[in-house]
């Protein structure tokens, strides 16, 4: 099998020298202008996963330092290079467009925390406060019913939530060629950010991020980065239906 | 070697809250995990069968709740018939109340069958 | 108060757990369940099992790397 780290522009520039998981050597499989970077795979483990993930993240970050790098989600497996050579030519068309979108840039994350935090799925009290009627009358669909109502009273909860987080965000999308605003966190109890910002003006993101800090004392905010930008590919997957905030600069 | 690898994980961290109490909520599945579920390490056959148990369960209530979400989604898209909607919603019930049962089975509570994968939302959505 | 440098490589294994797990390339095909009848889901089932397993590991490597920690509680 073949594990895949990231699809990326100038295949006939040689490779990192760095190592891939498990230490095995990186490969290359190209089609036309993108290179897939590659390694073996045969059913190894690690002792520990957080080590592969910080491989796997760094043999993209070695990519990126002269590269428009593409990330692969983890764990990303095909049964040979040769299929992985058959599917960079299907989605060939997307994936020149995802390097160009990306090329000079890096993702830059953010978290906010509210001071009214909770975990609002096992939260006792949104089962009671659902205002809607008990819909239908056999079981199955009374059942189903009463999911929806509770999703709504979620919904209407995140999006209290994200009001709060907005004017901070928006202050620093305008400082990024691209922005996505998480606004279904599920199981998470921060509302995250993404930012595509270039790469000559990630030192002046950092500090408006410290503005924003201080001018948004009742959030807490976590910014981390740079990392490759793994928000803003969508080549091969499907549309997402979360919102996705993209302005251009 | 090994520590430069580790200051390099470390840099990734541009701006942070300096009350440590914040910072613990933003640190994550694992430690999240870890206070709510102290383990002891203990070898003996019934935990082996327990753990397993409990990671093939944690996988089929993922699916479980996936399946939901997406239920829930189609009925509020209007694209469902009633009798769609109460056929879904009947093997939902069932599902749930047997996972139940497998849960009492093995004495495992919602918190140990909870993997937080974050969002995988976008792994459901798009689907209509 | 004892220092806690730990904080920031969790925190960095989160934002890392967060993007490389759930976001990303995905260059595969899809699975679809139905349930009574209903095509509900495409999932990408690789991507679920990796996910899953490897989510599954960090939290194992957490539990024994706090019990191996000088002074954790008890």
């Amino acid at each position: 099998m073949t594990y895949v780290y990231a699809i990326a522009d100038r295949p006939d520039e040689p490779l990192p020298s760095q190592s891939g998981l498990h230490d095995e050597a990186l490969a290359k499989v190209i089609c036309r202008d993108v290179v897939a970077v590659v390694s073996a795979f045969d059913g190894w483990r690690l002792s520990k996963a957080e080590d592969e993930l910080w491989r796997h993240e760094e043999v993209i970050e070695a990519l990126m330092s002269d590269r428009a790098v593409l990330p692969m989600r983890f764990g990303t497996l095909l049964p040979s290079r040769q299929r992985v050579g058959d599917l960079l030519c299907e989605a060939y068309g997307a994936l020149v467009k995802d390097i160009e979108r990306v090329r000079g840039h890096v993702e830059i994350g953010m978290r906010f925390l509210t001071a009214s935090e909770g975990r609002s799925e096992d939260d006792p009290s949104v089962a009671s406060s659902c205002r809607l009627p008990p819909r239908g009358t056999r079981p199955g669909s009374v059942y189903l019913w009463a999911k929806v109502a509770r999703d709504r009273e979620l919904q209407d909860r995140r999006r209290a939530k994200l009001s709060l987080v907005r004017a901070a965000y928006e202050r620093l999308a305008s400082h990024a060629n691209a922005s996505r605003l998480d606004d279904e966190p599920d199981d998470r109890q921060e509302t995250s950010a993404a930012f595509l910002v270039s790469r000559d003006r990630i030192v002046s993101f950092r500090e408006v991020v410290d503005e924003v800090a201080n001018a948004h004392p009742e959030l807490a905010l976590l910014c981390t980065g740079p990392w490759p930008p793994y928000s803003f590919v969508n080549a091969g997957e499907r549309a997402t239906s979360g919102s996705d905030d993209c302005h251009a600069a | 070697m090994q520590r430069d690898a580790t200051l390099a994980r470390r840099q990734k961290v541009i701006h942070a809250p300096t009350d440590q109490a914040l910072l613990d909520r933003f640190a994550g599945p694992s430690a999240e995990v870890e206070r709510q579920s102290p383990q002891r390490i203990v070898a003996d056959p019934k935990s082996v069968e327990r753990d397993l148990a409990r990671l093939v369960l944690s996988v089929v209530e993922l699916l479980r709740k996936l399946l939901e979400r997406q239920a829930v989604r189609r009925v509020e898209n209007g694209t469902l018939s009633e009798e769609e909607i109460e056929r879904l919603g009947e093997t939902l019930l069932k599902l749930e109340a047997r996972m139940g049962e497998l849960k009492a089975t093995f004495g495992l509570g919602d918190q140990e069958l909870t993997l937080d994968l974050g969002p995988l939302r976008d792994l459901v959505s798009g689907c209509d | 108060m004892q220092p806690r440098p730990i904080n920031s490589d969790q925190l960095a294994l989160s934002e890392l757990l967060d993007r490389a797990l759930n976001k990303g390339v995905v260059l595969w095909g899809d699975a679809t369940i139905s349930v009574a009848g209903v095509d509900l889901i495409y999932v990408g089932l690789k991507v679920l099992l990796a996910s899953v397993d490897t989510a599954e590991r960090l939290r194992q490597d957490a539990r024994s790397t706090a019990l191996v920690t000088p002074g954790a509680a008890e």
